[in-house]
């Protein structure tokens, strides 16, 4: 059964005071993961907002040991971390629960430069759980174009707005045919807590891609950050699934709605109109078009979950 | 050599605004320096920007560290360190927001000198320039900042037009309201003169430690048998590792406890966890004031207070 | 595994119990994975790669038939297998990795932040030329392109050296809080066997205690490695950095009259000298052609001329003092080295010999580049290069013989 908002663990690993914009959705995502993982776990950060926001030296802000390393080896060294508390359990020097390894990366981390890593470490099926929190571009160094970054989408890089389609991240790593992935909104802490709970149980390769929106890069206001989320999910930009060795084995929140009954996705025009990324298109005479080529992308992505559906 | 330095807080624009002065300087014929601070802070933290005028070339390439003129742009700015190293017949130029919203860090109040003021806010709201829900304070504080440095109206105009090519008449309307509006010039020091002179360094650079490295090793690390001290990079979990997130907030957000329904959606919603599970109470000390939370209550039992009222 | 035993020996181990060595016929890249398993490495990330591969196809090998206790990580490449290993040591591992050329060439990023983190590991590199165009034969050109990164290097002149320093390197890696590199010719050393003595296990384990990290990634005593530092700290840990590798000399030293002590092998520490005492002319190399030219050495001073080899075998942190103290005033010193230092008309040995001794000593310095890409060196040529050099001769064209 789907954990109450109330039974979630008062704990923090995120501590208060930390220098993550108000508003933040990778702070905030962060909480809930922390909840589920408990204190046993050890945390690797590749660049991105989070780890400049994180202190500077010698203060951190988050209660797990972490390890800053370089941008393109999340897989890589998070596998390095794994193996090293395999090789102490095996020869002995490690007893008790082996602590819960996992990453903590941006859409830039995950999508593009730490692609290569992240799937050899999903191929090798090392025992750790990679999160990437998802905020649609390079927002670290100022809002840049990235692998996720959807169409028409204005960002520092594309100021005309973008002209290609983001990569289906997630259907990549459901074709690496992995233990355990799964797709997550800052707007349901408790389904991600459940998500995480679940990968936590599991050996293997574990995936967890959050939809993070970021008030200064994608230009809203700050008190709507999780509003957003929420309208994704409810919009079907954002489907909120889990899957198991390449089979999608469970919808969740106003997804499972939209995909099996067919029911209509709700607030798209809302998501879009409150972005000011989108603002360009939203009040030229293409918006209709753009409303409609959007509906029809979140239709066909349905159309392909449900292919791989075995529910 | 005239030194300015800009105090704000990130997202409010400190860098346009140098380079808004610096543009309609070098116009004049002046050479012109900006100088961003370059830090890792996030939209809201306190940030700052310094710039240069002079009649001569400028070689220097150093930090600014004996400004003429503080140009502070909002509240919530610690005074200790925005007033560091003011000329001592320096101008103190504030957003009126700053004076009258908290005495106990009024920085103008504490400097001698001319101290004038402009109420940015209000221009900026009353010519309806608000983006993402923030009024572009630096916008009017241009205007007010060329009427001290003899930058003319027309000299604005053409700053602003050339930052935003496409649809700057609401800028320049405030930025010329900022110029018109801008009081308490009587007694300002000769700008073009100190923009003349020679520069001056100061003889020590004060060096700004912002936290100390623990005298003590913790028990996680052993020191290295070389150096004795700890060989490697390493951090401990902090509260507080950007200082009083709390000055970030131009919002607060306050519980009606009377129509709470506990349902903890705001708790769990705090991209900051300063909401205590059990009480509710919210940690002020480190609350951005994003106002997230006030947005997700679903008995709307949380309003956002602007500070100071 | 250990198909071609040749001898064993057998002598008194430290509790008055027969210890057995045994001597094994051996390629450079098996010696270096029988040093790993000598060392009980627990995780080696490692990506094949020529003149590389059989060291970690025989890693691999050892791990699946149980003859090493080891988690063997194959990465999709070598950027991967260096972050791997930052990784592995963060969680308290001893690791090992080998690469070579374009492999190395690609970990650079990361070879700066196992080098500047403070991370002790080893790694193997088997000395290969660098693209383009495609050679698969040695020169230094590879490793001495790293040599700002903050590791340790040594390069060995032996097939039996290469598995003394990988040992010497996990002991020298622990004292001195630095990763150690260590470097063999391609091919020359890589792939020709020679009899290796492998120590018994116990006397290894005495040579070589377990690894203990000075830090680690522990939950139960959280910290985190390497967050965004303010000028002031990172600047002091870069002088840090700097004074580390100033004072790993001696552990250099300490560790290889250890070595000697326990294994009774020595293989040089700092410099591997030959005939110097009395020398007026110093034939300065590295590596596998340091080895060959001490032939050359004989064969001028059987024709009158004063002649001393100095291998340089610890090359960062660069052994000034050392030279100093060999090379005295009113000699000459003719460097051979099988790499280039564009832009500087020299290769890049002859440059830092040059700097060493600065104000120190008054020596004539001579600079032949040879070797380039795998270009085979005899005595013979090398001693011919050496006399027209100090004879003031050009640089002989290279002829094969």
């Amino acid at each position: 059964m789907a954990t109450r908002i109330k039974d979630l663990p008062a704990e923090e690993v995120v501590l208060s005071g930390n220098g993550a914009c108000a508003s933040c959705p990778s702070t905030l995502a962060l909480r809930s993961v922390g909840k589920a993982l408990g204190p046993n776990a050890i945390m690797l950060l590749t660049p991105s907002c989070t780890v400049a926001s994180m202190g500077v030296t010698p203060q951190m802000a988050f209660t797990y040991p972490a390890m800053n390393i370089c941008f393109a080896t999340a897989g890589s060294s998070a596998a390095g971390v794994v193996y090293a508390l395999e090789a102490q359990a095996m020869k002995g020097r490690l007893q008790g629960e082996m602590p819960t390894v996992f990453t903590w990366i941006g859409d830039g981390g995950t999508y593009d430069i730490g692609f290569q890593a992240l799937s050899a470490a999903a191929e090798r099926n090392d025992n750790f759980i990679f999160f990437c929190y998802n905020n649609e571009a390079y927002s670290n160094t100022g809002v840049q174009r990235s692998g996720a970054t959807p169409a028409y989408a204005v960002t520092t890089t594309t100021p005309g707005g973008k002209t290609e389609n983001k990569k289906n991240m997630p259907l990549l790593m459901l074709d690496h045919r992995i233990p355990y992935m799964a797709t997550a909104s800052v707007a349901y802490p408790a389904d991600l807590y459940d998500k995480v709970v679940k990968a936590k149980g599991i050996k293997g390769f574990k995936y967890i891609e959050i939809f993070a929106p970021c008030y200064p890069g994608w230009k809203f206001e700050s008190k709507d950050m999780v509003k957003l989320a929420r309208l994704a999910v409810r919009s079907g930009i954002n489907l909120l699934w889990e899957a198991e060795n390449g089979y999608i084995t469970h919808l969740s929140g106003p997804t499972k709605a939209l995909v099996e009954t067919g029911a209509a996705p709700r607030g798209l025009e809302e998501y879009l109109e409150a972005q000011g990324r989108f603002r360009h298109v939203m009040t030229s005479e293409k918006k209709e078009a753009f409303l409609q080529g959007v509906e029809a992308g979140v239709r066909e992505e349905m159309e392909l979950l449900k292919g791989r559906m075995r529910i | 050599m005239l030194e300015i330095r800009i105090h704000g807080h990130g997202g409010q624009g400190t860098v346009t605004l140098a380079e808004l002065i610096a543009y309609a300087q070098m116009k004049m014929g002046r050479h012109v320096q900006t100088l961003p601070f370059f830090g890792m802070e996030r939209r809201g933290a306190p940030v700052k920007t310094a710039m240069r005028l002079s009649d001569e070339e400028i070689l220097l390439k150093s930090q600014v560290y004996k400004p003429h003129v503080l140009v502070l742009l909002s509240e919530g700015l610690e005074s200790g360190a925005v007033q560091q190293g003011l000329h001592k017949q320096g101008v103190v130029l504030v957003n009126r927001a700053c004076v009258a919203e908290r005495s106990g860090e009024n920085v103008a109040a504490n400097v001698p000198g001319c101290n004038p003021s402009v109420d940015a806010w209000g221009i900026a709201r009353a010519c309806e320039l608000v983006l993402m829900g923030q009024p572009l304070i630096n916008v009017p504080m241009f205007g007010a900042v060329s009427r001290l440095l003899g930058i003319s109206p027309q000299a604005v105009t053409e700053s602003i037009e050339y930052k935003w090519p496409a649809g700057s008449e609401a800028s320049v309307r405030a930025a010329l309201r900022g110029y018109e509006e801008v009081q308490g010039l009587e007694g300002l020091p000769d700008m073009a003169r100190w923009i003349g002179d020679a520069a001056e360094l100061p003889t020590e650079i004060p060096m700004e430690i912002p936290v100390e490295l623990p005298t003590e090793l913790p028990a996680a690390l052993k020191a290295n048998r070389i150096t004795g001290v700890p060989a490697h990079p390493v951090s401990f979990p902090q509260k507080g590792v950007s200082g009083q997130t709390g000055t970030w907030r131009l919002e607060r957000p306050v519980i009606n406890k009377d129509t709470c329904t506990s349902c903890l959606l705001c708790w769990v919603f705090c991209p900051e966890a300063v909401i205590e599970k059990e009480t509710l109470d919210i940690d002020y000390t480190y609350c951005k004031g994003c106002g997230v939370c006030a947005e997700e209550c679903p008995a709307k039992a949380i309003n956002m207070i602007r500070e100071g009222e | 595994m250990e198909a071609e035993r040749l001898m064993k020996a057998e002598r008194q181990g430290q509790d008055g119990g027969e210890v057995t060595d045994e001597r094994l016929l051996k390629t450079g890249c098996h010696a270096a994975a029988l040093a790993v398993r000598s060392a009980r490495v627990d995780v080696v990330a490692a990506y094949p790669i020529t003149p590389q591969s059989s060291v970690v196809e025989t890693i691999s090998a050892m791990v699946e038939e149980g003859d090493l206790e080891c988690r063997f990580l194959p990465v999709e490449g070598e950027h991967s297998a260096l972050a791997a290993c930052a990784g592995a040591i963060a969680a308290g591992a001893r690791v090992f990795t080998a690469t070579a050329s374009q492999g190395l060439l690609y970990m650079h990023e990361v070879l700066h932040m196992v080098g500047g983190g403070r991370l002790p590991m080893v790694m193997a590199n088997v000395n290969r030329a660098v693209f383009p165009p495609w050679a698969l034969l040695v020169d230094h050109q590879d490793s001495l392109s790293q040599r700002d990164t903050g590791w340790l290097q040594i390069y060995v002149a032996s097939v039996q050296e290469i598995y003394n320093a990988i040992l010497q390197g996990f002991y020298i890696t622990q004292e001195a809080q630095l990763p150690v590199m260590v470097n063999f010719d391609g091919f020359i050393l890589s792939h020709c066997a020679s009899g290796v003595m492998v120590p018994a296990q116990e006397v290894v384990d005495a040579f070589l205690p377990p690894y203990e990290p000075l830090w680690k990634l522990d939950p139960a005593a959280p910290s985190s490695f390497a967050n965004v530092t303010a000028t002031e700290y990172y600047g002091k840990h870069r002088a840090m950095l700097q004074r580390a590798q100033q004072e790993a000399k001696p552990i250099f030293k300490e560790a290889a009259a250890r070595y000697r002590d326990h294994t009774g092998m020595w293989d040089g520490d700092v410099l591997d000298l030959y005939r110097t005492e009395d020398a007026e002319v110093f034939v300065i190399s590295m590596g596998s052609m340091a080895a060959e030219v001490k032939l050359g050495v004989d064969d001028l001073r059987s024709r009158g001329i004063k002649a001393g080899a100095v291998r340089i075998r610890v090359y960062r942190p660069f052994p000034a003092e050392d030279l100093v103290q060999v090379l005295p005033d009113g000699s000459t010193a003719v460097v051979l080295e099988r790499n280039y230092s564009f832009g500087m008309n020299s290769g890049i040995l002859a440059v830092e010999l040059k700097s060493a001794l600065y104000g120190q000593k008054n020596v004539c310095i001579h600079d032949r580049v040879m070797g380039i890409g795998g270009e085979d060196l005899t005595w013979r040529y090398m001693a011919r290069v050496v006399e027209d050099a100090i004879t003031g001769k050009e640089a002989t064209p290279w002829q094969p013989e």
